[in-house]
């Protein structure tokens, strides 16, 4: 029997962490008998320190949720999974629109309105707000956003009675008790695709947090084959189209499969592709301590080892992968690898030539380490798959690539494959692994060796958010390059995670990480979960320097609170990339000796070429 | 190594190549002007002002962040450039002689100062980062003072431990005698160019390492964390006044211009109305 210690996080139940959830034992019993059956069929599966019915104490909730109530909102980054036990929720299939979802619309302002900015006159008083949202007392403890807070979906006259023919129009997808919905995001860490609405009043959802999602489907064969073919039904093979190796892939073309059916090649690859979760979803709470150690990446799952036999092409479905090779007694970093990259198609590629092609010569096996940055999902295709159906698709570019790559691991097996190491200094390299700065699409990095500290790029940052500048110029550096203080809007943005109500979110024109001052309720989830320190609280003023909700002055001539029970009104704030520009960055265009960059690390051409200008 | 030196170099070429041009172009059209007696200086003349003028605005660039008005890196090179061309422009202008008259002595040595500080203010620009950057951690300008009075506290509180812990006075003596001021006294605007054995704190380590023989084992490790100490507030001091030069030279460039074009605008009417066409 496996032996498996009680996991740290089950010190607090679920459901005590949302206000108003429960977890009714009398409910969950019934609902292994009915709806959770097969779940409980597989119960004698999981180890004793890791019991179903723990994982149901201590990793589930039962929500109740009214007509019209948001459970799911599209573009979050959820971190939980629901079964529905009573009622029925509406999928929507289209986007409702961004201020029903909490979410700002983005507004550029004109040529006018930019040129009339000069004669603005400045406040005194920091983070003043000329409109403002008191927040709800509720809000602060979930999700609770009612479609019936928006006019446009209810009945005509009627201030809380929901109009169908809104949800109609939306071509709602109905699901009912028993269904399970939500598990891909929560898995995979990808943004919700839908909104999901409750259908009636009274749903009644059991909603099971990642960990004990991931749990599950690691030891109820029934679940993990649900929640597989579900995967491979939803996304997987439009991942396979989109990523580099596998869009070759036929959709038309028909074969038979192990079970006789006829399917596309695609459908082919997909169901024989496996996928794999490494590391901890919420990796936040430990990178601060990692990267305070200096970790090479001794502390990271490995995915596939130097050395072990090539047996799968591994695709990064999502997040960070570190690839090292053996260096004297260490590890060396020589490239990272994000989302739609592939590792393992040069060993494969040699097997195959050396298989069918007569070569005498060795199997490759994986030249390099694998590692997991983070939160990494990934895809694995099996050796003879991908020699059967990838291989032989290459392009004639591809082949000679690859081709390359392998007479240079003959000539050298430290010859490095990845060409991202020739590029940058090898210890930046590491720098940037061990920092993640490569979860950045905008990450700001500062030459010291040009910086003059002459604070133009404050200032031009203040300038454009009405004197309140939204970075520091503070962070770690190597080799003359600090990884500056900024928001660099990630690709996986961990500070998304759990905001309750969807004031942090990616816009849907330049995929910048926004914040809705008018939505945000001043919770700090957000900023408590950047690893990067990268978002500020801040406590909000009226013109009159005044702390909203309201400050007097008292008899020694200071500020103090009108109402002394209330708290000031706190927003979070940081970069946004000065969205709302006609310029694009600021502190960019702002910096006179080019020493302030805005890198994008998954696309790092331009800023490896600012690099090695320096 | 030799081609890594000639890379900036060769980045600076089109630059070069524009500056050259455009100055022989300007001494070319003065020569022509000057033998058709159509009217050089005033030519000249306006041609300085306008540049000038189109020179300061790079820093009323920097106030309007939000209009969209190229990169400021690209204001900076033409400003380097047309600087330049403005030097030349002047001499042309002048014809090449020294000035004559109270206001255009005046206007030729304001004129000096801002190109000199100009071209000081580049070179120290350029070096001066990297110099900083070596010398130790990078500190926000504003925060300087608090981290003094942060160094001041820990420094003191170390002093009265090792004394009370330790019943000696070794330490404390060399705080009182030497240490206290140091850590009180702001440096001088010069202190990065100083040699480095000049410095205090190079003093005050040495005079620390000579009581080392005075020390217990206990206290030792106590004269090692105020040596730290010591370090760290030389690169504070570093820092300081390095961050004081390189914002300093524009509280002379930046003045100095606004007063060229307002004594230039006068030096131009009063020739307009006094001194012909030139």
């Amino acid at each position: 029997m496996e032996t498996i210690s009680r996991p740290q996080r089950w010190s607090v139940p679920y459901a005590d962490e949302r206000i108003g959830s429960e977890m009714d034992w009398e409910i969950a019993g019934k609902l292994l008998q009915g709806t959770l059956r097969d779940l409980s069929e597989d119960s004698d599966r999981f180890p004793r320190d890791l019991s179903l019915a723990d994982i149901l104490r201590y990793d589930t909730r039962l929500v109740r949720f009214r007509e019209g109530e948001m459970v799911i909102r599209q573009g979050d980054y959820g971190d939980s999974a629901f079964v529905i036990v009573s009622g029925s929720v509406n999928v929507l299939l289209n986007s409702l629109p961004p201020r029903a979802l909490g979410h700002r619309e983005s507004e550029r302002p004109g040529v006018f309105k930019t040129l009339a900015r000069v004669l603005r006159k400045k406040s005194p008083f920091p983070e003043v707000r000329k409109k403002f949202r008191q927040p709800d007392a509720e809000e602060g403890g979930g999700q609770i956003v009612h479609l019936q807070d928006f006019s446009e979906f209810l009945v005509a006259g009627s201030s809380d009675q929901i109009d169908p023919d809104t949800i109609d129009t939306m071509s709602a997808k109905g699901e009912q008790e028993g269904e399970v919905f939500g598990e891909i995001a929560a898995l995979s860490r990808t943004p919700r695709t839908a909104t999901v609405l409750a259908a009636e009043d009274d749903t009644l959802l059991l909603e099971i947090r990642w960990q004990g999602l991931r749990d599950i489907r690691k030891f109820s064969p029934q679940w993990k084959k649900m929640i597989d073919d579900r995967y491979c039904r939803t996304s997987l093979a439009t991942h396979l189209r989109n990523a580099q190796f596998t869009r070759h892939l036929s959709r038309k073309r028909r074969l038979v499969d192990s079970m006789g059916d006829m399917v596309s090649e695609l459908d082919l690859v997909a169901k024989q592709t496996r996928f794999y979760s490494y590391g901890e979803f919420t990796w936040q709470s430990s990178f601060k301590q990692m990267a305070g150690e200096g970790s090479s990446g001794e502390g990271e799952p490995v995915i596939v080892r130097q050395g072990s036999i090539a047996s799968d092409l591994i695709l990064i479905r999502s997040g960070f992968v570190r690839v090292t090779r053996r260096y004297n007694h260490g590890e060396k970093t020589v490239a990272y690898l994000g989302k739609g990259q592939t590792f393992g198609l040069v060993e494969l590629f040699h097997n195959y030539r050396e298989k069918y092609n007569g070569g005498k010569g060795k199997p490759f096996p994986y030249q390099h380490t694998l590692r997991a940055v983070g939160y990494v999902d990934t895809l694995a295709i099996p050796a003879p798959v991908v020699e059967s159906y990838i291989i032989p698709k290459l392009g004639k570019s591809e082949v000679q690539d690859l081709e390359a790559e392998i007479e240079e691991l003959k000539k050298d097996e430290n010859a490095p494959v990845f060409n991202l190491e020739a590029k940058a200094d090898g210890k930046l390299l590491e720098f940037f692994v061990e920092q993640r700065a490569i979860n950045g699409t905008a990450a700001m990095f500062i030459d010291l060796d040009r910086c003059t500290r002459c604070d133009d790029c404050i200032r031009a940052c203040a300038a454009t958010h009405d004197g309140n500048p939204r970075f520091n110029r503070i962070g770690p550096d190597e080799l003359q390059l600090q990884f500056t203080h900024a928001c660099m809007h990630c690709v996986d943005p961990v500070c998304m995670i759990g905001c309750p109500t969807g004031a942090i979110h990616r816009d849907p024109n330049g995929n910048q990480v926004v914040i809705n001052e008018f939505t945000c309720i001043g919770c700090s989830t957000c900023a408590d979960n950047c690893p990067y320190d990268n978002i500020q609280m801040v406590e909000i003023r009226d013109g009159k320097g005044d702390f909203l909700p309201g400050t007097e002055k008292n008899e020694n001539n200071e500020y103090v609170r009108a109402r002394p029970q209330e708290e000031p009104v706190r927003k979070a704030t940081k970069c946004d990339l000065c969205i709302d520009q006609l310029t694009g960055p600021a502190c960019y265009n702002a910096c006179p000796h080019d020493a302030l960059v805005r890198a994008d690390m998954a696309n790092p051409d331009s800023f490896l070429k600012w690099l090695n200008k320096r | 190594m030799a081609e890594q030196t000639l890379k900036p170099l060769v980045r600076k070429l089109p630059g070069i190549a524009i500056v050259v041009s455009l100055s022989l172009l300007v001494v070319g059209i003065w020569l022509l002007l000057k033998t058709s007696l159509a009217g050089a200086a005033l030519y000249s003349g306006l041609a300085l002002f306008g540049l000038i003028v189109f020179l300061a605005l790079f820093s009323a660039r920097k106030k309007i962040p939000f209009i969209p008005l190229l990169r400021a890196s690209t204001w900076l090179k033409w400003h380097k450039y047309l600087g330049y061309l403005s030097i030349v422009l002047f001499l042309v202008h002048v014809d090449f002689r020294m000035p004559a008259g109270i206001l255009e002595t005046v206007l030729a040595t304001i004129f000096a100062t801002v190109a000199i500080s100009g071209i000081v203010g580049l070179v120290l620009s350029r070096e001066m980062p990297k110099l900083m950057t070596r010398a130790g951690e990078t500190l926000i300008y504003e925060k300087i003072p608090r981290h003094r009075e942060e160094i001041r506290e820990s420094v003191k509180n170390l002093v009265l431990e090792s004394e009370e812990s330790c019943r000696s006075s070794t330490l404390s003596e060399f705080y009182f005698e030497h240490l206290r001021h140091y850590l009180e006294e702001r440096p001088g605007i010069l202190h990065p160019f100083g040699i480095e054995k000049q410095r205090t704190s190079y003093r005050l380590l040495n005079e620390l390492e000579a009581r080392m023989r005075y020390l217990s084992e206990e206290e030792k490790p106590l004269a090692e964390e105020l040596k730290d100490w010591i370090e760290t507030k030389e690169n504070l001091d570093y820092q300081a006044s390095s961050q004081r030069i390189l914002k300093g030279w524009l509280f002379v460039h930046i003045p100095l211009t606004m007063s060229l074009i307002l004594i230039g605008l006068a030096h131009g009417i009063l020739a307009l109305i006094y001194g012909g066409n030139g």
